[in-house]
């Protein structure tokens, strides 16, 4: 068995559709996997493995209780032994990733994999340090890799995060200017999708500003923007839209939409916009590639790996890079975020209107959407699903190799009951309050 | 079904043998009842629900070809107020409940409100069938939901057999139409137990198939009158309810090495929360002092059992 632990919370998590994804793979080479999801609430699924909710503000402290259980289950013969945990989480959710329990008494320990991304580099010796014991490093950008490798790290590679072309597939003219009436943009309605949660990173005051630009310089921009809309830590929505006089042409969707509905978005977009500071992936542009989208985003980190096929002379352009301002470090491991110039936005948006005739894009943007829809599409899970096999075996054999006699001598003793129990005393327990109405069933 | 039953009785005989060779049949047990089922249905108030639950104990039955006896537990209802000054007398209450009963059902009322446990304690009394199953007012059976039950308590291993219900489809409130309410009780890793697959759909085939569980829900199940007397029965420590059917179960499992089954063909809608609105559901069901006293009993046998059925 498996392990893999990742953020499955349903309403926009990043790390559930890597997570789902790899799951999905692993289960078709014949791996039982079970998954233990911060955040996921029990929701319904068909899916080909194990999926337990973990409530995330308690995750760490029950999830090791979960992975020695699990541990001693599989040692018993209860269930399938544990092989490897996979953990599919931010660099620094792995220090206490690292912590879990990995060994039964006679046994040896099972190896660590750490998928993660690296938003921005460089890397600090403090995350550095965080990722150096694990038995393998997968990130999930080139980008990253390359950030792993300036820190001296050795134990790092690439993990290509697979698509869904069918899922994200082109739309026709026919199709798209439908899907348009039916949400109420007029033929002439340049519109802009932003996929992104509100927070500091996503730098929405920066495509809200660029769109501003645009509109005065007479491109009739719609911004449609799927994000967490009542964020305490984003910003205010209603107020940002009137601070750049976007008025009712900014129309925000609550993040979280079923995949049909934010392929709608996708299909009668004319052009998807990102401002990050940062991005380890960022599975939207991606999407946007597949479905045909011209995408417009911050020339930085991952995304830059995205928008040429070669950064280092900008040849072969998918997509149209946003130029960066200026560049500060941030408390988020003290990595440098690149700061969107709004100016540089309307830049572009002006340039892909001037190139639009009919909603028809020019022969010189279609050309950079093809290349961005073969390079998305070419992003197969089943190659993603190869390399994480290829680095399960690797480190399966290896723990079994390196597990010295004195680590597999002895018996386990079989446990009548395989788990720890906490007594828990509640407030409401103890008459300090609490409701006692509740519904039985 | 009563060659079935013969097959597997209570004594635990051995099953009998083709005619001709082999060894001597298994003498088939003598029932000294006339019933093979007491369907126990307790009300407090809420009469029109349970005529609805009642109107479908027949069809629940479907298949079964033994007789049962349907036993009402009028909980104390008080007289209610219909809120334009007229009083309702509870024999008036309980005439379209009584109405539906056939000649060999039994109804009758307690003079004092004992809650869930109590009430369904005095009910079972009154019963002598080898098979019990509660029925909540709020719950309408399936056709041949019964059946089933009974079925599955052919396999003399099987203490209790839980059911799979569903939330009502024409009125909703707690969770969405037509999905599962219940499919039998799973424990978290802090040995909480929660409605598993609760939402989901009742055909999902991690659902839908039937399994040995810690616990089920006391809304419906079915269980032997021999366990039920052996077990002392629900324990009116849980007061007006919560927790006293995982009680049951854990005695049933543990002091009597019974298994709890979910069968999901045992089935029927869930009007939750129906069975208790102008009864114990206004004074609140100490859910918070029950599990404190559910765990003081129970918690060095709690087993995180979830990574099993998800």
């Amino acid at each position: 068995m498996i392990v893999l632990i990742s953020d499955l919370d349903m309403q926009g998590s990043g790390y559930m559709n890597i997570a789902i994804g790899l799951a999905k793979q692993m289960a078709e080479r014949d791996r039982k996997v079970t998954i233990l999801g911060f955040g996921y609430k029990g929701d319904e699924h068909d899916w080909p493995f194990r999926l337990i909710p973990v409530v995330t503000h308690e995750a760490w402290n029950i999830t090791p209780a979960m992975m020695q259980n699990l541990l001693v289950l599989g040692a018993t013969g209860q269930t399938e032994p544990v092989e490897a945990v996979i953990v599919a989480l931010d660099i620094p959710h792995h220090i206490r990733g690292l912590q879990l329990p990995r060994r039964v008494e006679g046994r040896a320990a099972v190896p660590y994999i750490g998928i993660f991304p690296v938003e921005s580099g460089p890397l600090s010796n403090s995350w550095a340090s965080i990722i150096q014991p694990m038995d393998s490093a997968l990130v999930i950008s080139r980008y990253g890799l390359r950030m792993m490798q300036d820190a001296r790290l050795a134990n790092g590679l690439h993990l290509p995060i697979g698509l869904d072309a069918d899922a994200w597939r082109s739309v026709t003219t026919e199709e798209r200017a439908e899907l348009r009436r039916n949400l109420g943009l007029s033929p002439d309605d340049f519109v802009v999708l932003t996929v992104a949660d509100n927070q500091e990173r996503k730098n929405l005051s920066a495509a809200a500003k660029g769109i501003s630009i645009a509109r005065s310089k007479g491109v009739p921009a719609k911004w449609l923007l799927v994000t967490r809309v009542a964020s305490h830590v984003g910003w205010n929505i209603p107020d940002l839209s009137d601070k750049y006089g976007l008025g009712d042409a900014i129309q925000p969707f609550e993040r979280g939409l079923p995949h049909g509905k934010l392929w709608i978005l996708h299909a009668v977009a004319d052009a998807f916009l990102l401002t990050s500071k940062a991005e380890g992936l960022c599975m939207p542009i991606l999407e946007a590639m597949s479905v045909g989208t011209p995408v417009v985003a911050t020339y930085c980190t991952a995304i830059m790996e995205h928008l040429f096929e070669d950064i280092e002379k900008k040849k072969g352009q998918r997509g149209f890079p946003i130029e960066v301002e200026y560049v500060h470090c941030d408390p988020w491991g003290n990595s440098d975020r690149s700061y969107a110039s709004g100016e540089s936005v309307a830049k572009n948006l002006m340039f892909l209107h001037k190139e639009q005739k009919a909603g028809i894009y020019s022969h010189r943007v279609r050309e950079i959407t093809d290349r961005a829809k073969a390079y998305a599409r070419g992003r197969t899970w089943q190659e993603c699903g190869d390399i994480l096999d290829k680095e399960l075996r690797r480190v399966i054999a290896k723990s079994k190799v390196t597990a010295s006699a004195a680590d597999v001598s002895g018996f386990i003793q079989p446990p009548t009951i395989p788990q720890q129990v906490p007594i828990l005393i509640r407030p409401e327990m103890a008459g300090l309050g609490g409701s006692d109405e509740q519904t039985p069933g | 079904m009563s060659r079935r039953r013969a097959k597997s009785n209570e004594q635990g005989a051995p099953p009998a043998a083709a005619d001709g060779e082999g060894p001597v049949k298994a003498p088939k047990p003598t029932r000294l009842t006339p019933w093979l089922v007491d369907i126990i249905v307790p009300i407090y108030g809420e009469w029109a629900m349970a005529e609805k639950a009642i109107d479908s104990i027949a069809g629940g039955c479907e298949g079964l070809n033994e007789p049962y006896r349907v036993i009402v537990v009028d909980n104390a209802t008080p007289i209610w107020h219909d809120g334009q000054g007229n009083a309702l007398k509870p024999e008036e209450q309980a005439a379209g409940v009584k109405s539906r009963l056939r000649k060999e059902d039994l109804f009758f009322r307690l003079d004092l409100n004992m809650g869930f446990p109590g009430a369904l304690n005095h009910g079972v009394a009154r019963g002598s069938s080898p098979l019990i199953v509660v029925l909540t007012a709020d719950v309408i059976l399936d056709k041949g939901a019964i059946t089933n039950a009974v079925r599955a308590l052919d396999d003399p291993t099987i203490g209790v057999v839980g059911a799979l219900l569903r939330f009502p489809t024409d009125e909703s409130p707690h969770g969405p139409p037509g999905k599962v309410q219940h499919a039998g009780l799973a424990f978290n890793i802090k040995g909480d137990p929660y409605h598993i697959f609760i939402g989901w759909s009742p055909t999902n085939r991690r659902v839908n198939y039937a399994r040995k569980m810690q616990a089920v829900t006391g809304a419906l199940f079915a269980t032997r009158r021999e366990l039920w007397v052996k077990v002392g029965g629900l324990d009116a420590a849980y007061g007006s309810g919560t927790f006293e059917d995982v009680d049951y179960c854990f005695k049933v499992r543990l002091n009597f090495q019974k298994e709890v089954l979910f069968v999901p063909g045992f089935s029927g809608t869930h009007y939750v929360g129906g069975s208790i609105k102008k009864g114990a559901g206004r004074q609140g069901f100490n859910l918070a002092l029950n599990q404190t006293v559910f765990r003081g009993r129970w918690a060095r046998q709690l087993q995180w059992d979830e990574w099993r059925w998800l």
